[in-house]
């Protein structure tokens, strides 16, 4: 095993810690990453651009920290990539399209990918997505797929493919994704890794192109439950210039994951989460159920109408934002896309508000709920990766539609902004497939002691896909 | 069938030329049947949303702070 392989399976913890002692330089991790990214990620199409200049300048400035004997921050020497809808300074914001193509450089970074650069990361480039995040394959016509390093021939999932599969595949141990109805959850349960969603307005947008204000979450992925919660740590907190940025005190996560789920509730969706799915789902969801030794079941009521009213609010939010494009150039949208923006700038506002007040109902409803459990569990997705290209996929018998089917169970979550960990099945065959660990709002601490548990009893585990 | 689903196309074609005409949003003949078709899908999710009883008391869940 080389250098480079040996340093792909080291998660985020791991490398800071390297680089922190003094054992690894951060220009020996950033030189073994571009050599990683520039042998697989050609067959893979998760990067859309890598940032070698601005990776090696932070490598140098963690390195010289380390030498003058101070701190470098959590994330010291830690290669980051984000989703290619958050600006990073000096490269164009391609968020998915080749309309933003044309738009100049960022001039400052996100406030996430500031909050990683201040913490010592070393941000190594920008990830391929669906175009403007609406859909659930990456399947981007402008740059090409983003594919499963689990097999190259099917789907990494999205809005966030590259998020997912640079992690799965070892080019960084880190990536930042956002998540509207599912986007960060999805690709982390098809490419195999954890991801996690935290509660609404937790993580600053600023900087970030939206797709529908209203459900728009930043979220992190990584193949550790020790890193989703640093990642937390680091990235959380209140900003003013994000309008849905929640005031609250910071509450650090890493420090508390590993007491065990002694005290925690802990209880599985039944209903609607357990339909309209492969059987294999809930074959993954039950190892996860039994390892916890759960029993309770409970009912979230009116998944379906949620779920309804969150595509109805995400196609008419999605739809305002580039209507003045969709006006005057609706050929240079990705067509995977573009007819569902144009559909959705045709939803009468008595139906958007609609959505929007039974939004307020559910909320009450699901907050109803979480007074007698703690913690939730469900599928993430209901079926594996698919083919790329492939359209429709049988399930219980009859025919249904991939791509927003791929949304049935975590966009009823998200339409309330809960807190959820997305955790890769151990020994799912022959694909990957997630779990949903769900919270109250703001309870992030609760669902990442779920997933380390899980992690620990390796029930959980995102290894490096090794190259076939 | 095969008639009546033509039938039903267009029908849903038309309806989203109408809701377009409203928002001043040029739709272009390749792309009206895609977007009508999507166009339809949107409007069976909301009649879900629509039927169900919500108290009155109930608003909107985004909420303006100035």
């Amino acid at each position: 095993m080389s250098a480079a392989d040996g340093l792909a399976n080291l998660d985020a913890m791991a490398t800071a810690a390297a680089v922190r002692s003094g054992e690894l330089k951060a220009t020996e991790v950033l030189d073994a990453t571009l050599a990683r990214i520039a042998e697989r990620d050609p067959a893979i199409n998760s990067f859309t651009t890598v940032t070698e200049g601005r990776a090696r300048a932070e490598a140098e400035r963690v390195d010289r920290v380390v030498a003058d004997g101070e701190d470098p921050g959590p994330l010291a020497g830690v290669p980051v990539a984000v989703k290619n809808l958050f600006d990073i300074r000096d490269v164009v914001t391609l968020s998915g399209s080749a309309i933003d193509a044309e738009s100049a450089p960022a001039t400052a970074d996100a406030a996430a990918v500031a909050s990683l650069t201040r913490a010592g990361a070393l941000v190594v480039g920008a990830l391929n997505m669906d175009e403007y995040a609406y859909g659930f394959t990456n399947e981007n016509s402008h740059v090409g797929p983003c594919r499963n390093p689990h097999d190259l021939a099917r789907v990494a999932g999205g809005s966030s493919g590259g998020s997912g599969a640079a992690v799965a595949a070892g080019l960084v141990p880190l990536t930042l994704g956002t998540d509207t109805n599912g986007s960060v959850r999805v690709p982390a349960a098809l490419c195999g890794t954890f991801g996690f969603k935290p509660t609404f307005g937790r993580i600053s947008r600023r900087g970030a192109t939206l797709f529908a204000p209203s459900l728009d979450h930043v979220g992190p992925l990584a193949r550790s439950v020790h890193d989703l919660a640093l990642g937390f740590d680091v990235l959380h907190g209140f900003d003013s210039a994000d309008p849905v940025s929640l005031s609250r005190p910071v509450e650090h996560t890493l420090a508390h994951i590993d007491q065990g789920i002694a005290g925690l509730r802990i209880a599985v969706a039944d209903d609607y989460f357990t339909r309209g799915c492969h059987r294999i789902v809930l074959d993954a969801l039950d190892k996860v159920v039994s390892a916890l030794s759960v029993s309770r079941r409970v009912t979230i009521p009116e998944a379906e109408r949620a779920r309804a009213a969150a595509m109805v609010i995400t196609a008419t939010e999605g739809a305002s934002l580039h209507l003045s494009d969709l006006m005057t150039r609706p050929d240079d949208f990705d067509p995977m896309t573009r007819d569902r923006f144009l559909a959705g700038a045709l939803v009468p506002g008595a139906h958007y508000l609609r959505a929007q007040r039974f939004r307020a109902w559910y909320r009450r409803e699901v907050a109803a709920l979480f007074k007698s459990v703690d913690v939730i569990l469900a599928p993430t997705t209901p079926f594996a990766a698919t083919p790329i290209g492939q359209r429709s996929i049988e399930v219980d018998g009859r025919d249904v539609v991939v791509a927003p089917n791929m949304g049935l169970f975590t966009q009823p979550l998200s339409f309330v902004g809960l807190p959820v960990v997305s955790v890769p099945v151990a020994g799912s065959e022959p694909m990957p497939l997630g779990v949903q660990v769900i919270g109250a709002p703001y309870a992030e601490k609760n669902v990442l002691r779920v997933a380390a548990a899980l992690e620990a009893m390796g029930v959980a585990s995102a290894p490096v896909v090794q190259p076939r | 069938m095969a008639d009546h689903q033509d039938q039903e196309g267009e029908v849903h074609e038309q309806e989203a030329l109408q809701a377009a005409a409203l928002v001043g949003l040029p739709i272009r003949a390749e792309h009206l049947s895609g977007v009508a078709a999507h166009f339809r899908i949107l409007r069976d999710r909301a009649e879900l949303v629509m039927s169900f009883p919500l108290p009155d008391d109930i608003e909107p869940a985004p909420v303006f702070r100035p």
